[in-house]
């Protein structure tokens, strides 16, 4: 693919790639928050899954660095090609489409489900999914940048928002909710932590932003920051959830986010917040969606070696759509699909196996990259990959 | 409804489909043709129920974990 001409509309800084990262997260844990609603064992213990997860979250990250910093100006796609040949590397290309258009869909299934069940009962599904698909597929044809100070503007509600609602939930918290505290025991707490480490291994998809950031030996700062930052909320999140609601009540909620906003009333004046939750889930949403769209559209132009990625951008939202009907008849059938038994294989194939492969594959091949610290000049990054074919 | 969809088919094709044959991109426009022929089979496919094979059951089969 043509990377000159990319290369405007898709540069961006690390800082910005980390905020990405955090509305991704923030976005579905705050409404959905499959930590609680697909725990295996839901119990009192659950917010201190982050303290399991973040270290786990950021090996994935760092592996997918490190594969991305030996080829700092490729995509995962692309290298997988040089890696494994031309037929095996359009392989695991066709994975990631599939799994891109897949997150796209499921995010799709999210919004017009919870507007649908929340806010808005008599309006058609597909008005919803449309009305998300359209805005969606129109940022990922923009490219990163725009799609990345839209998020500027997006975060500071997103992250604000999840304060505002810790803050006006506090009166509400009864620590004794809490108690006592290990009750379920470690191994209880390992199997809770595996559906939030497979929602936050979306860190790997930072193989497919590496090339384009300003300065790809800042990656590793992407990593450490958007994990830890979006841990600490996911903490803070289920922390209040629980505390509030106490585990009994809180593993019957299908929207934890949505039912703690309703509770909350502060002298009869500051009431009905979850208007909060739909800025929250909206910005979140339309940011994975339109990831997904992108990523799903770069990976079949990078794969086929076609010359722009723009125009598959319509036919992949179309598919997105389609497919989001075809995610399970109710609710509760696709929220299956956040139980640890799909979602732990679907998510660690495509963020831990694929790129741990690669990632020895790259060393077997090609030795040690250059000493982490050191910067990786643009015309090394070049030669390398010149070298590489 | 139905016409809502095709609306929406045709306005896909006048927004991709010109610029790709006057720039001559053939590859562009395959790739194109493909993904656009599958997502007007499964959104037509959603909205009449036809039985198409579902892809969401298929990777259910690959990667479902049974202990």
């Amino acid at each position: 693919m043509d990377t000159d001409k990319l290369a405007d509309k898709m540069k961006l800084s690390w800082v910005q790639t980390m905020l990405l990262y955090l509305s991704v997260t923030i976005g579905i844990f705050t409404v959905a928050l499959p930590a609680l609603t697909a725990a295996p064992y839901p119990n009192r213990d659950l917010w201190l899954v982050p303290f399991l997860m973040v270290p786990g979250v950021l090996v994935v990250g760092s592996i997918a660095v490190r594969l991305g910093l030996f080829f700092p100006r490729q995509t995962i796609i692309e290298y997988s090609k040089t890696l494994t040949g031309p037929f095996i590397g359009t392989m695991i290309a066709l994975t990631y489409i599939s799994w891109y258009t897949c997150f796209a869909a499921l995010n799709l299934r999210l919004t017009s489900d919870f507007f649908i069940t929340g806010f808005l009962p008599d309006t058609p599904v597909s008005v919803i999914t449309g009305a998300m698909v359209v805005t969606s597929a129109y940022a990922a044809r923009h490219g990163y940048q725009v799609l990345a100070r839209v998020n500027q503007l997006l975060i500071p509600f997103i992250v604000g928002l999840v304060w505002v609602l810790f803050f006006l939930s506090l009166p509400e918290i009864k620590l004794a909710n809490l108690s006592p505290i290990m009750a379920g025991g470690i191994n209880h707490l390992v199997h809770n932590t595996i559906v939030p480490f497979s929602v936050f291994s979306d860190i790997v998809n930072i193989v497919m932003l590496i090339p384009y950031l300003t300065e790809p030996n800042q990656a590793p700062r992407v990593v450490r920051w958007g994990v830890t930052v979006s841990g600490l909320h996911l903490l803070v999140f289920i922390f209040t959830v629980i505390a509030v609601f106490g585990i009994d009540a809180a593993k019957t909620l299908v929207y934890p986010g949505l039912s703690l906003a309703r509770q909350i009333d502060i002298a009869n004046f500051i009431q009905r917040v979850e208007i909060a939750i739909l800025v929250i889930l909206l910005g979140g949403i339309f940011v994975r969606t339109s990831l997904g769209l992108l990523w799903a559209s770069l990976a079949v132009a990078q794969a086929f070696n076609l010359n722009r990625y723009e125009p598959v951008v319509f036919p992949l939202a179309l598919l997105a759509s389609a497919m989001a009907f075809l995610l399970g008849d109710s609710t509760l059938e696709y929220t299956a699909l956040f139980k640890p038994g799909f979602i732990a294989p679907y998510s660690l194939v495509h963020s831990l196996a694929i790129p741990l492969l690669l990632l020895l594959l790259a060393y077997l091949k090609m030795g040690r990259p250059s000493p982490s610290g050191t910067p990786v000049h643009p015309d090394q990054g070049c030669n390398e990959t010149a070298d590489a074919r | 409804m139905i016409i809502l969809l095709i609306f929406i088919f045709l306005v896909i094709i006048l927004i991709d489909v010109p610029p790709l044959v006057k720039q001559r991109m053939w590859k562009d426009l395959a790739a194109f043709s493909v993904l656009f022929i599958i997502g007007v089979v499964y959104s037509l496919g959603v909205f009449y129920d036809w039985p198409l094979p579902n892809p969401v059951k298929g990777l259910e089969m690959l990667f479902r974990f049974k202990p």
